[in-house]
């Protein structure tokens, strides 16, 4: 077992001694995005393969439902025990290969995985509760407050970090998600989605970026902002931070800014969007492009789809804050990372001081950087739309839904949980007083008109498509 | 600015000594990076902190302090 900070002694597979580009069949077993794809695809096939047999993942798949009284949710548990131990044993053989094969020790990521698992049962089922919604007490949320009260005050071993992968989980969940959007949905939202990201992102990015170099910031900090703002958060600031050659405290800075905001906002957008009464495709599509990262925003995402026939004067299905999310965030913003940082690199050559360093601009970062598990997602989705395809729609209610979709719904809610609880369990908030007053000036600038475009965009320009989702 | 042609023949940072790439120091050097994203991840690409420069970039970059990895 290994309990040092390096997962192993090559950390990251085969990308750690030398940088020289994995190949493409390597990077296909050292990247966190593919084994995402693996296992959300694997999972989707055996749930279509049993459908076509007459079975389903039903059994394994097992989820807490509606209790009242606290004997009603032991007897439930305890009614249920073997499924939850089989579940149990498919996480943790699923994500333990993954983070085997991305360098993580066995015996941290089984110890920290099965407090993970057991704490999650418990959200789980606490979220289930007829009363949660009236005392707020959503999954995502708690799990997400539970994590920081732990790491902030007892502090989480680096040993754990195997099992604490918010990106796996996240990335996993939405591949499973993919199960539930039909392929006709995406290609009549998804344009939609695509523009109202395009306006915002580039919005956001000058509004960031601008007001950065007012400020007297460098222009590659003020990139690096201007992407974790506009497009994707962390990962939209790591990828500009390495095209354009930002200091290690540029990217350290851009990081917690991020964090910063994500964390704020996945509380503030979904009790903003309660108090407005938004439908819950609105609300999604709101959280999804003013969010900063995929995780928090599925977690104000799915709190908000929670409030869905439990809080008056809520419109629309649960599903459809996170199906509006997805399109918005995943399909409208990540996808384009590639292309900012090369644009960007390429500015950055021709244009902006030299640092010693020097770029390469090169076309091909746009595809090693693309998040892989949007193909899973896409996969997913074309998959259980072709399954669906010789089907009217009482026959998909009747049988595909409840023994295909269904599961892999369920199957999304617990990867969704594990990584809720990994963001609170991961995040120090000591870190977040570290960026100074003009990079915090700047960031949130561009946070206050995102919010204030993306509200607009969602409620007024666009409301009649992301209310049409919800029903 | 660099010329291209300095470019082209400029050794990889990617293969310098001063290169780090590996994922999990990576996350341990960026206080935040695993929180809400990942250094395992497609996006980080082949990026990595130069310990010469103290910077954060791809391994395509390239500088005069270049010095080749140990074999």
């Amino acid at each position: 077992m290994s309990n040092t900070l390096e997962p192993t002694a090559n950390a990251g597979s085969g990308a750690a001694a030398s940088a020289t580009p994995p190949s493409f069949w390597r990077e296909l077993l050292v990247k966190e995005d593919w084994w995402a794809i693996w296992i959300g695809l694997g999972l989707v096939a055996v749930a279509a393969l049993l459908a076509s047999h007459g079975s389903s993942l039903k059994w394994l798949a097992v989820a807490p439902t509606k209790w009242s009284h606290p004997s009603e949710a032991i007897a439930q548990f305890t009614a249920h025990v073997p499924q939850y131990f089989a579940l149990y044993g498919l996480w943790i053989v699923l994500f333990g290969i993954g983070a085997t094969a991305l360098g993580f020790g066995v015996g941290g990521f089984l110890a920290s995985f099965t407090l993970v698992y057991v704490v999650s049962i418990g959200l789980y089922f606490l979220g289930q509760w007829d009363q949660a919604a009236h005392y707020n007490l959503e999954p995502p949320l708690l799990a997400l407050i539970l994590g920081l009260l732990v790491s902030n005050s007892v502090g989480v071993p680096t040993w754990a970090n195997g099992g604490l992968r918010v990106e796996f989980y996240i990335k996993t969940g939405i591949v499973l998600l993919g199960a539930g959007v039909p392929l006709a949905l995406l290609a009549w939202a998804g344009p939609v989605a695509i523009v109202q990201a395009a306006i915002v992102s580039v919005v956001t990015f000058g509004v960031i970026y601008f007001t950065a170099v007012r400020l007297g910031l460098d222009k590659r900090l003020a990139a690096t902002l201007g992407t974790g703002g506009a497009v994707c958060g962390v990962s939209g600031a790591i990828a500009t931070a390495g095209a354009v050659g930002a200091r290690r405290e540029d990217a350290s800075i851009a990081i917690s800014l991020v964090i910063f905001w994500a964390i704020v906002t996945v509380f503030l957008l979904p009790l903003a969007s309660r108090a407005l009464g938004l439908p819950t495709g609105v609300a999604g599509a709101w959280i999804g492009t003013s969010e900063f990262a995929d995780a928090a925003g599925l977690a104000a995402a799915q709190t908000y789809g929670g409030y869905a026939g439990h809080v008056p004067g809520i419109a629309g299905s649960a599903d459809a804050a996170v199906n509006a999310f997805t399109l918005m965030k995943v399909i409208g913003r990540d996808v384009w990372i590639g292309v900012w940082a090369f644009v960007l690199s390429i500015v950055a050559t021709t244009r902006w001081t030299a640092t010693g360093v020097q770029a390469k601009p090169d076309a091909g970062e746009i595809w090693r950087r693309f998040p892989k598990f949007v193909l899973g997602f896409l996969v997913a989705s074309a998959i259980v739309s072709l399954l669906a395809s010789g089907a009217d729609y009482a026959v998909y209610k009747k049988t595909i839904q409840p023994s295909v979709v269904a599961p892999l719904q369920a199957l999304r809610t617990w990867a969704f949980i594990f990584a809720f609880l990994s963001i609170g369990l991961t995040t120090r908030i000591r870190d977040f007083f570290k960026v100074g007053g003009a990079p915090f000036y700047a960031f949130t600038a561009g946070v206050v008109v995102n919010l204030a475009l993306g509200y607009v965009l969602s409620t007024q320009v666009f409301v009649g498509f992301w209310t049409a989702l919800g029903q | 600015m660099i010329t291209t042609a300095a470019v082209e023949t400029s050794p990889r940072c990617g293969d310098c000594r001063h290169f780090q790439d590996a994922p999990a120091v990576l996350e341990a050097s960026l206080p935040g990076f695993r929180s809400l994203g990942s250094a395992f991840g497609s996006v980080r690409a082949t990026d990595g902190l130069c310990a010469r420069h103290d910077r954060y970039l791809a391994a395509a970059f390239s500088c005069a302090d270049h010095s080749p990895r140990e074999p």
